[in-house]
C-alpha cells in the first residue's frame, strides 16, 4: 500500500529533489539564480492550479505573490525573524488577499475576469508605492535579517541555505499539489474547467468552489513571495508587477497548462534560456523567448509536457 | 414527519414574464413519485422555461414550486439537486475531456458532499465507486468506463447524460429532449434506457418526438403560449380536438 503510494506519488517528486541536489553541487556559483528558479516554480505552480486546473483566466497572480512577500518581509523586520513562521504569514496573507479579491473578481468571466485580476495587482502595487512609511515605497523594503533555519543553518552569502530551503519548500508544495489533484477537489476543479454549467446542474456551488481554489492557489503564491523576500532579504515594488504575472503565465504555457510538471519544466526552460540569451545578447534576448513560445503554441499546443502524449498518439498507443 | 412527504413535486400558480412576454401563466402541475408525464407543445410554448423554473435556474414572478409540501423558493439550483431535483440537458453538456467514470464520479462525490475535500483520493472511495459501477451497468456502459467521454458516439453520450443525472439519485427527473440529435439507429437504445428508469422516480419528459412521448408517458400535458392547454392520458390527448388542431396536426390522424 505504502509502496504503491510511493511509486505513484513519491518517486517523481523524489526525483525532483534529487535533480535539485545535483544542481546544488554542479553549479555552486549560480545558487542565487537557481534559487530564483525554484521560487518561480512555486509561483508558476500556483498559476497552474488557478488557470490550468480551475480554468480561471488570470494575469494578476502577482497580487498574491507580492502580498506574501511584503507580509513576510514586514513580519521579519518588525515581529519575528523566524523563517518558517514568516512563510506561514506569507502564505496566509496571499490566501487572504486571494479570498477577498476572489469574492469580487470571480463574479466575472472571460475577458472581464482577466482585467479584474490585473486591476487587483495594480491597486496593490499602488498601495505599496504610496505607503512609503511601511513598505519603503519605490526604494523597496530592506532590513530583512532572517534568523537561522531551525536555529541552526544561517542564511549565507553564497546562498546554500537559501537554495536548499527553497528546494525543500518546492518539494513539499509539489507533494501537496499532487495529492490535491487526485483528491475530490482536484476532480471538481477539472470539472469546472470543462463545463461550469454542467457542474451547477449536478449540484456544485461553482462560484464558492472557484473562490476556494483561487484561495488555495493564492496561499501558494504568497508562499513563493515570502520565500523570495526571505532569501533575497529585499522586497521591491516589482513583486506586484504585471510583467511578473505575465511572464509566469508564459512559462506555464511553455511547459503545458493543467500539468504540474508543465509548470516545473516551463519555468526551468524559460528561466535558463532567459539567463543564457540575456548573457549572450542583453538587448535581444526576448526575441529567443518569443520564437520559442510561437513554436510551442503552433506545433505543440499542449506545451512541452504535451510532447510525450503527442508521440504516444503518433505511435498508435492510447493518448 | 412533514405533512406532504411522498407527494412529490407540485407546481402551484407559477407565473414568469420576460418584459411584456408571459412565458408561464398560472401553471399548476403534480408529479407524484413514479409519474411518467410528458410535456409537449410548439416551440416557444414555455416548456424549457417551466423546466428551468423547476430546477431553480429561473425564479418565478409568482407561485410555488414544492417538493413534498416544502416550498423551494429560497432553495438554490445547486441545493435543489441535493434535494432530488435533476435535469438532463437538451444539448449534451458533459465533461468531454474526462473519462466516463470521472464524469459520474463528479456527480456522486458532490451528491455525497465530498466535492470540496482536499485529502484522500477521489477514486478510492468504495461507496462512490459502487454507485458508479451500478449506474454504468444499468446503461450497459461498463465496457466504456475508461474512455474519454468526448470520443464516444453521440447516442452513447446521451446514455452518459442519463447515467450522470441518475448518479445524483434524483426523485424528480426532468428529461429535456433525451433523444434529440441521436441517429435513428441508436434511438431504440435510448428508449430502452428510458423505459428502465427506476419505477419510483417522478419523470417529466419534454419532447417533440411523439413516438417517444406516446411510448413512455402515462400522462400528457400540452402547453401553448405559456399556459396549459390540456392534460390527460395519452388516449385523451390524442382524441382532443383542440390539441389536434393546434399542435398534433394531420400527421397524427394518419
Amino acid at each position: 500500500m505504502f509502496e504503491a503510494w510511493l511509486g505513484r506519488m513519491g518517486a517523481p517528486v523524489a526525483l525532483l529533489g534529487v535533480v535539485g541536489l545535483i544542481a546544488f553541487f554542479a553549479f555552486p556559483y549560480d545558487l542565487g539564480f537557481l534559487t530564483r528558479i525554484l521560487i518561480m516554480m512555486i509561483f508558476v505552480l500556483s498559476i497552474d492550479l488557478v488557470l490550468g486546473y480551475g480554468g480561471i483566466a488570470t494575469l494578476g497572480q502577482a497580487a498574491m505573490y507580492g502580498t506574501g512577500a511584503y507580509a513576510a518581509g514586514l513580519f521579519a523586520v518588525h515581529i519575528s525573524a523566524n523563517p518558517l513562521l514568516g512563510l506561514l504569514i506569507g502564505a496566509g496573507a496571499g490566501a487572504g488577499v486571494a479570498f477577498l479579491s476572489g469574492l469580487i473578481v470571480l463574479r466575472a468571466h472571460g475577458l472581464g475576469l482577466l482585467m479584474l485580476t490585473i486591476a487587483v495587482a495594480q491597486i496593490l502595487h499602488e498601495i505599496a508605492n504610496k505607503a512609503r512609511v511601511v513598505t519603503g515605497g519605490a526604494d523597496g523594503l530592506s532590513g530583512i535579517r532572517m534568523a537561522p533555519l531551525f536555529g541552526r543553518w544561517h542564511f549565507d552569502f553564497i546562498g546554500q541555505t537559501g537554495y536548499l530551503y527553497a528546494l525543500a519548500v518546492l518539494v513539499l508544495v509539489m507533494v501537496f499539489l499532487r495529492a490535491l489533484c487526485v483528491a475530490p477537489l482536484g476532480l471538481t476543479a477539472r470539472g469546472i474547467h470543462e463545463s461550469p454549467v454542467r457542474m451547477a446542474a449536478i449540484g456544485v456551488p461553482v462560484y464558492g468552489r472557484r473562490v476556494l481554489i483561487y484561495t488555495i492557489a493564492g496561499g501558494l503564491a504568497g508562499l513563493a513571495g515570502a520565500l523570495s523576500a526571505q532569501v533575497t532579504a529585499l522586497v521591491s515594488l516589482q513583486v506586484f508587477s504585471f510583467s511578473l504575472s505575465a511572464e509566469a503565465v508564459v512559462m506555464l504555457i511553455l511547459g503545458g497548462t493543467g500539468r504540474l510538471w508543465g509548470a516545473i519544466f516551463g519555468t526551468a526552460i524559460f528561466m535558463v534560456i532567459h539567463h543564457l540569451a540575456a548573457t549572450a545578447d542583453p538587448y535581444n534576448w526576448l526575441f529567443v523567448i518569443g520564437i520559442l513560445l510561437l513554436g510551442v503554441v503552433y506545433f505543440i499546443p499542449g506545451g512541452l509536457m504535451g510532447v510525450r502524449q503527442r508521440l504516444r498518439i503518433l505511435f498508435g498507443g492510447q493518448g | 414527519m412533514p405533512v406532504g412527504l411522498g407527494v412529490g413535486l407540485q407546481l402551484r400558480g407559477l407565473c414568469k414574464s420576460f418584459g411584456g412576454l408571459a412565458v408561464a401563466q398560472d401553471l399548476n402541475l403534480d408529479l407524484p413519485p413514479g409519474a411518467r408525464t410528458a410535456l409537449i407543445g410548439p416551440n416557444g410554448a414555455g416548456k424549457s422555461t417551466l423546466a428551468q423554473l423547476i430546477t431553480g435556474c429561473l425564479v418565478p414572478d409568482q407561485g410555488m414550486v414544492m417538493l413534498d409540501g416544502v416550498d423551494l423558493a429560497a432553495v438554490s439550483q445547486a441545493a435543489r439537486v441535493k434535494r432530488g431535483i435533476a435535469k438532463t440537458f437538451q444539448i449534451t453538456t458533459l465533461f468531454a475531456g474526462l473519462s466516463l467514470r470521472e464524469n459520474l464520479r463528479l456527480a456522486v462525490q458532490e451528491q455525497r458532499g465530498q466535492g470540496a475535500r482536499w485529502f484522500g483520493r477521489a477514486d478510492r472511495c468504495p461507496e462512490v465507486e459502487e454507485i458508479i459501477e451500478f449506474q454504468l451497468a444499468r446503461f450497459g456502459l461498463l465496457g466504456l468506463a475508461d474512455q474519454m467521454v468526448g470520443r464516444l458516439a453521440y447516442g452513447q453520450q446521451r446514455l452518459v447524460e442519463l447515467a450522470l443525472t441518475l448518479c445524483l439519485q434524483p426523485r424528480v427527473l426532468v428529461l429535456d429532449e433525451p433523444a434529440a440529435g441521436v441517429p435513428m439507429g441508436e434511438i431504440p437504445m435510448i428508449v430502452e434506457a428510458l423505459e428502465g428508469l427506476p419505477k419510483n422516480l417522478a419523470v417529466l419528459l419534454i419532447d417533440h418526438d411523439m413516438d417517444l412521448v406516446f411510448r413512455l408517458a402515462q400522462h400528457i400535458v400540452v402547453m401553448v403560449a405559456g399556459t396549459i392547454l390540456a392534460q390527460g392520458t395519452p388516449a385523451e390527448i390524442a382524441n382532443n380536438a383542440t390539441v389536434q388542431r393546434l399542435y398534433l396536426g394531420e400527421a397524427f390522424d394518419a
